[in-house]
């Protein structure tokens, strides 16, 4: 709603939702417009008890959102739009890998792979191995924020 | 999240296919493609549609009781999205 122009919202929600490393400009984007109207409503409901159910509705044009969240959630909202101190994207990345690409996990890997028609292994791979939804021979270059 | 997530859970695989491009065989990029299509209208749309969205993060147990008492919301809603929270 309140990232213009379009294609710009459609790569920040896509990336948002799917990419394990997003670019600084997405994450700049989200910080710029969805953190402030976060943080505005937790000043509000600051003194209110952890359980309490609080709802605050956004409008943008002819469209409006109405969140309807536990205080401890909007609380938590914060955080998602914020990299753990100090994460840089070659430990998240490490992370990452140590889990999806984990030799315990090697038997299950193989067994989806041998299911799949065999021009789609690497993309399959491509994607296990960087966690970033592009295009098989699109540059990664930008993806250089950690998700949080 | 588990290792098995995968962002082509939920999409239409034929979908994901006809929007390869050049390499017919880049599954996550016809899942890009599609994607990024779909949102794009969406965010167009969005400009000028009359649309009032309520977002619940609720169990779903509760959700007939908060239905009924809260004054805001209809008595019927269009998507339940559930989870499974696993408490070790």
């Amino acid at each position: 709603m309140y990232i213009e122009p379009a294609a710009v919202a459609a790569a920040t929600m896509l990336h948002t939702w799917y990419s394990a490393m997003i670019t600084s400009s997405i994450l700049h984007q989200l910080r710029a417009t969805v953190l402030p109207l976060i943080q505005d409503v937790c000043k509000k409901i600051a003194d209110k008890p952890a359980d309490r159910v609080l709802s605050k509705k956004f409008t943008q044009g002819p469209c409006s959102l109405r969140l309807v969240l536990q205080k401890r959630s909007w609380v938590a909202l914060l955080s998602y739009l914020e990299v753990p101190g100090g994460l840089t994207v070659e430990e998240a990345d490490h992370v990452r890998k140590t889990i999806m690409l984990a030799p315990e996990r090697k038997d299950y890997i193989e067994r989806t792979l041998f299911c799949q028609p065999v021009g789609w292994r690497e993309a399959t791979m491509r994607f296990r191995t960087d966690g970033v939804l592009m295009p098989f021979g699109a540059t990664r270059e930008p993806f250089d924020t950690p998700n949080p | 999240m588990k290792d098995s997530a995968d962002p082509l859970d939920g999409w239409d695989l034929d979908d994901v296919l006809t929007h390869t491009k050049q390499a017919k065989n880049d599954l996550y990029g016809g899942l890009f493609f599609l994607l990024r299509d779909i949102l794009i209208q969406f965010c167009t749309k969005l400009k000028t549609l009359k649309a009032n969205f309520v977002l619940l993060h609720t169990n779903a147990v509760d959700l007939p009781d908060l239905l009924e008492t809260d004054f805001h919301l209809t008595h019927s809603f269009d998507r339940i999205e559930v989870w499974f929270h696993y408490l070790l």
